[in-house]
């Protein structure tokens, strides 16, 4: 059989393709069993927003409240997850620095 | 009284408050207590309308929440009932005729089934969940 033994376990392309088609075919089969009838018209796709109507602008979900007091916060944070992996091995090699530098301290 | 053997698929429910002092609203919090538990025949008071069968509305419909309750009815999907628990939502009760009143609830939308009581106990609201249930059942079994 095609697979990879690793010692601690297997991995193996056939079973992998195997579980995403009977995945695939239980998401379809349930899928079907829905209303064919279905309207999106009336804001049914819309949020529910407690009756009221969606903010057009930066409305985000149920946790919109959350998100509007925390902004500040997130702006800052958002700034630091650029999307780069060089910037994350970056914050990786600072952050395991500092945790041994503190490590050594402790252990002088 | 149905049999549980009978059910063949649980109604879920939305509750609304359109302006209700919240007697009747407690009454819909007894009613899924362990005391009376409608879990125990599939209902389940849900989140959102959207996952919701019936909409389970108290209050006489004010002023300020006919458009709010319009658009909460909209977004329950088809096909959907309206239950109006108590006697504000089904005939303004002691607000009829008030002018800050839109309401009763069947002149802003449908109503299917009525619960009478200020506020119903939760038997008589266990019991519009069954006519509730048997309107959907007749309309799957029909069409």
């Amino acid at each position: 059989m095609i697979g990879l033994e690793t010692g601690y376990g297997n991995w193996s392309p056939i079973i992998w393709l195997v579980s995403l088609i009977v995945i695939a075919v239980l998401i379809l089969f349930l899928r079907s069993l829905g209303k064919k009838d279905y309207k999106k018209e009336g804001g049914k796709d819309e949020e529910f927003f407690s009756g009221n109507e969606p903010p057009e602008e930066g409305f985000r979900g149920d946790y919109w409240g959350f998100f509007e007091v925390f902004e500040r916060y997130y702006k800052y944070m958002e700034k630091m997850h650029s999307g780069l992996i060089n910037d994350y091995m970056l914050w990786f090699l600072v952050v395991l620095a500092l945790i041994v530098f503190a490590l050594l301290v402790r252990s002088i | 009284m149905m049999n549980q053997e009978e059910i063949k698929k649980s109604l879920w429910v939305f509750h609304l408050n359109t302006g209700s002092c919240n007697g009747c609203d407690i009454e819909i919090v007894a009613s899924s207590n362990p005391r009376y538990d409608i879990e125990r025949f599939g209902t389940k008071i849900v989140g959102t309308p959207r996952h919701a069968d019936a909409l389970l509305i108290t209050g006489p419909v004010t002023r300020e929440m006919e458009k709010k309750a319009k658009r909460v009815y909209e977004q329950v999907p088809e096909p959907k009932l309206v239950i109006s628990v108590g006697n504000c939502g089904n005939t303004g009760g002691v607000f009829y005729e008030s002018y800050n009143l839109e309401g009763p609830i069947d002149k802003v939308f449908p109503v299917d089934v009525y619960v009478p009581g200020c506020p119903p106990r939760p038997e008589a609201i266990i019991d519009g969940l069954k006519e509730a249930w048997k309107i959907l059942e007749g309309e799957e079994d029909e069409g």
